[in-house]
């Protein structure tokens, strides 16, 4: 395990040099075409069936490692989509060789678009057992039709093999060159704006749908993406085995590839070593195929105990593999490498690491931060549209018989930022979250001249409708550069095919762009490449902040900006604002911090049980009789 | 003002904590009595979360001790520790949405002890927190903000706690509601609980502690009474300054 955190520590080294990064992307797309071409002069016809296992596995398992990524969904029907490109090219009525490529692949999408229209209803474990039920009927469907399939011992492919194939080694070189157009096509889609925000969906709905994802469809279309790579690999290795068996679309290499999709951690590279170990191991441990389920149960119990969170490379090649762990083994390792450490006293070592790491970064000195006020230059120069103003009409929440807000109309000019202050369960938190569209009630929002009372909360979004939360949304293994790119998502229309086509280079470039600004504005570009959990409550608060930012909105809704933040993280979050609302951003925000709301606010509101009970200029509202008795008290 | 070894009911010493790689407190230590209450306060990402989630046990030590009442505490488990009557109230609160406010409270009290006096408790906290007892039917997901937190600290306040820590109560509080819950902490404070709290709103904080300690990057680097606080007044954003800056010659970060 140390040999491997110290490799892990190596790479990392590497690629932070100029001419390591290159190297290494160059790397983990071509090895499967270099262990291919090493595979076919050495290997002998038995390691090339095996290999050719491997790759075709490997491709589906690259599928579903980007099912995994951008959707969470954790398919158990990637191995029936092995089987069914099989199967289609078996049965195909166009004759063999190209047209049954062409078939099998046509077969494939039709039941991917079906089979998807699962994960527009349900969600991870839910979607898990709806995958398992697919992949139970399909495994039935073949038994039923056993006859027509011929028999239980398979069904013969005519040998007419495509494109001049005739070598195993030949089939294992075609199979290593479509694992790797796979790995260059999810590298590109891995930077492209649609992954940016698609990223998003599987961990956190809610702020997906903040950030303008329209999730339910994406989830669809990145699972007909992923399904048809098993078709296409599952067609190829039809032509190679010239036979199709009852298996291949058992339940067997569906498990075998879903576990492959955990060991790989969202990796489509971990996902195909998952598969290679996969496979080698009962190859090499002569285990019986029947015991093959139970091993790989073990293996999956066993990777569910250690890594409780999942396996998660990126993180583990930070270094930080002890947080993974579960607690009982973290102690282990500590133990173990408390006595190490005691042994080196290696203690100034890391300050000097940190600041290489923090290289190039823009970090103020601590004694400048919090003094010089954003400059209203800077953030006009961002080009936001300006003059659009929000309109809230007659709004009624209702949370069972509770009357959350009760008849509030409000109008708020671009411009200005208008305070809403209140006691607890006033109502204030229920109308941000209805003029974001996070939560259904009665009444009208009228944003930027247009109606949008009936628009889902990712329209309201991509029009420049910006929030932040009282509690800023955590996304356990994304990096704060991440959280803040994926806020910038409304700044492009670019989508999935544009992004593996790598198309959206321009979109990508602006943006970085917007959310490097964003970074710089809330000061927090050294956090760039910190795990959003490693960051304090108040550096998370600034996390949000510049994710609502990077997307330029021209409305912003902001729930207790300054809660839990010191008095100079304070100072700098009015500074901002205020200049933000001087280049033509409207700001309705949240508040129990009276001293912030007099300092930053144009106007305040009052709410009191559901109702505005009044509103006028910060001074004068704060010292009324009523606010003091229903809010500030004493 | 500080309290000797032999009346200290929770006594830490040289606390170290961290996540993964990164060292986050480097070597707290402060003695609390029965009945005292002490803020640990300063800028963001000095340690003072970290500071208590490795009290509670929800974080292991890297080093140092705790002691609690008499006995040594470092090495149990986070339920362990609130059993023994050490008890945090997270910043995020942390509740279930789906469970009712009342589960949450009988929860708590299943969780830590074994005797019979649920009702007994309930009422007592419902004396305590008169919000809770009207809501006492609904799910901790549409409570308002206020009640959450009402919630978080009456479910620790059912186990029957000796030390209660509380992460930035205040958070999100109107504030009526910040001086009402000040004003029942300090009543429990004279009923023999001892409190660590964790706060930015140092005016509300010195309402309630005695002493506040300043943490600046992971070390304590100001003892100072109350007072002396309410003495520095605005003044307070020059002290943060001066911590800002020696968190700065003192590590990058």
């Amino acid at each position: 395990m140390t040999t491997a955190v110290a490799m892990a520590g190596a790479i990392s080294r590497l690629a932070r040099a100029d001419w390591g990064r290159p190297l290494l992307i160059g790397l983990e797309v071509c090895w499967p075409l270099i262990a291919g071409l090493v595979a076919a002069q050495v290997a002998s016809a038995y390691w090339l069936t095996i290999g050719m296992g491997m790759g075709v596995y490997g491709a589906a398992a690259v599928g579903l490692s980007i099912m995994l990524r951008y959707g969470g969904m954790p398919s158990f029907a990637q191995g029936s989509f092995v089987g069914l490109g099989m199967y289609a090219v078996a049965k195909s009525p166009w004759g063999f060789g190209p047209e049954s490529l062409v078939f099998a692949l046509l077969v494939g999408l039709l039941a991917a678009c079906l089979v998807g229209l699962l994960a527009i209803r349900v969600q991870h474990m839910q979607f898990l057992l709806a995958t398992l039920a697919v992949a139970l009927i399909g495994d039935q469907l073949v038994r039923a039709l056993v006859r027509e399939l011929g028999g239980p011992s398979g069904l013969p492919v005519p040998s007419e093999r495509p494109f001049g194939l005739n070598s195993n080694a030949e089939y294992v070189l075609a199979v290593s060159v479509l694992l790797t157009c796979l790995l260059a096509l999810s590298r590109l889609l891995k930077r492209s704006r649609f992954a940016a925000g698609a990223s998003l969906i599987g961990h956190d709905e809610v702020l997906s749908r903040v950030v303008g994802v329209a999730s339910r469809w994406t989830v669809w279309k990145v699972f007909v993406l992923g399904s048809m790579m098993a078709v296409a690999a599952g067609a190829l290795y039809a032509h190679f085995l010239l036979w199709v068996t009852p298996h291949h679309i058992s339940l067997l290499p569906n498990a075998e590839l879903l576990l492959a999709g955990i060991i790989g951690g969202n990796e489509p590279s971990g996902a195909i070593a998952g598969i290679v170990l996969l496979k080698l191991v009962p190859d090499v441990a002569r285990i019986d195929p029947s015991a093959q389920l139970m091993i790989f149960g073990a293996i999956l119990a066993l990777t569910a105990l250690l890594f409780p969170h999942g396996l998660q490379w990126r993180t583990i090649a930070r270094g930080r593999l002890p947080r993974l762990l579960s607690s009982r083994a973290r102690r282990w390792l500590a133990a173990a490498r408390g006595a190490a450490v005691a042994a080196v006293s290696g203690d100034g070592a890391r300050p000097a690491a940190m600041a290489a790491a923090g290289e190039g970064a823009p970090s103020a000195a601590p004694s400048q931060r919090g003094m010089a006020p954003p400059q209203g230059a800077m953030v006009q120069q961002r080009g936001r549209p300006s003059g659009q103003g929000l309109r809230l009409e007659d709004v009624l929440i209702r949370f069972g018989g509770v009357r959350a807000v009760d008849g509030v109309s409000i109008s708020l000019a671009a411009g200005k930022i208008v305070a809403v202050i209140g006691p607890n369960g006033a109502g204030k938190t229920s109308l941000l979250n209805y003029a974001s569209g996070l939560v259904p009630g009665q009444g009208r929002v009228l944003f930027a001249g247009q109606e949008v009372t009936s628009s889902t909360p990712e329209t309201r979004a991509a029009m420049g409708l910006g929030r932040t939360f009282q509690f800023p949304r955590l996304l356990p293994g994304f990096t704060v550069w991440e959280v803040v790119v994926a806020g910038a998502y409304r700044l492009g229309q670019s989508g999935l095919l544009a992004g593996l086509a790598g198309l959206d280079w321009r979109e990508v470039a602006a943006l970085n762009r917007a959310a490097s600004a964003a970074l710089e504005l809330c000061d927090i570009g050294r956090l760039r490449d910190e795990l959003v959990e490693e960051c304090s409550g108040a550096e998370l608060k600034l996390v949000d902040l510049a994710r609502a930012l990077a997307a330029r909105p021209s409305f912003l809704l902001l729930d207790e900006p300054v809660a839990g933040t010191d008095l100079d993280t304070r100072a700098r979050i009015a500074a901002l604002l205020r200049a933000l609302v001087q280049s033509g951003c409207g700001i309705m925000l949240v508040e129990h911090d009276l001293d912030f709301v007099v300092q930053v606010a144009d106007e305040v509101f009052v709410m009191d049980q559901g109702r505005v009970i009044m509103g006028g200029q910060p001074a004068t509202v704060m010292h009324h009789p009523e606010v003091v008795r229903v809010y500030i008290g004493q | 003002m500080s309290t000797s070894a032999s009346e200290a009911l929770l006594s830490v010493a040289d606390l170290w904590a961290g996540y993964g790689p990164l060292e986050i407190v480097k070597g707290v230590s402060f003695q609390v009595g029965t009945g005292q209450a002490v803020a640990l306060a300063g800028p963001n990402g000095a340690g003072k979360t970290t500071t208590l989630m490795a009290l509670a046990g929800i974080l292991p030590l890297r080093r140092g001790t705790i002691v609690l009442d008499r006995s040594d505490i470092s090495r149990a488990s986070a339920e362990a520790r609130a059993r023994h009557g050490l008890c945090l109230v997270p910043q995020n609160r942390h509740l279930f949405p789906s469970l009712s406010v009342e589960d949450h409270l009988l929860l708590s009290i299943w969780a830590t002890r074994r005797d019979q006096r649920r009702r007994e408790d309930l009422e007592w906290v419902y004396e305590l927190f008169p919000d809770l007892f009207q809501a006492r039917r609904r799910p901790g997901g549409v409570l308002s903000g206020g009640q959450q937190q009402m919630l978080a600290v009456a479910r620790a306040l059912v186990a029957r706690p000796r030390v209660l820590l509380l992460d930035e109560p205040s958070t999100g509080l109107a504030p009526k509601l910040v001086s009402g819950l000040l004003q029942k902490l300090r009543l429990l404070l004279s009923g023999g609980l001892s409190i660590v709290l964790a706060e930015q709103n140092i005016v509300a904080a010195a309402e309630l502690c005695e002493r506040f300690l300043f943490i600046s990057s992971g070390r304590i680097a100001r003892v100072m009474g109350r007072e002396q606080v309410q003495e520095m007044g605005r003044d307070l954003r020059a002290l943060f300054l001066d911590l800002h800056q020696d968190a700065g010659s003192s590590d990058g970060r």
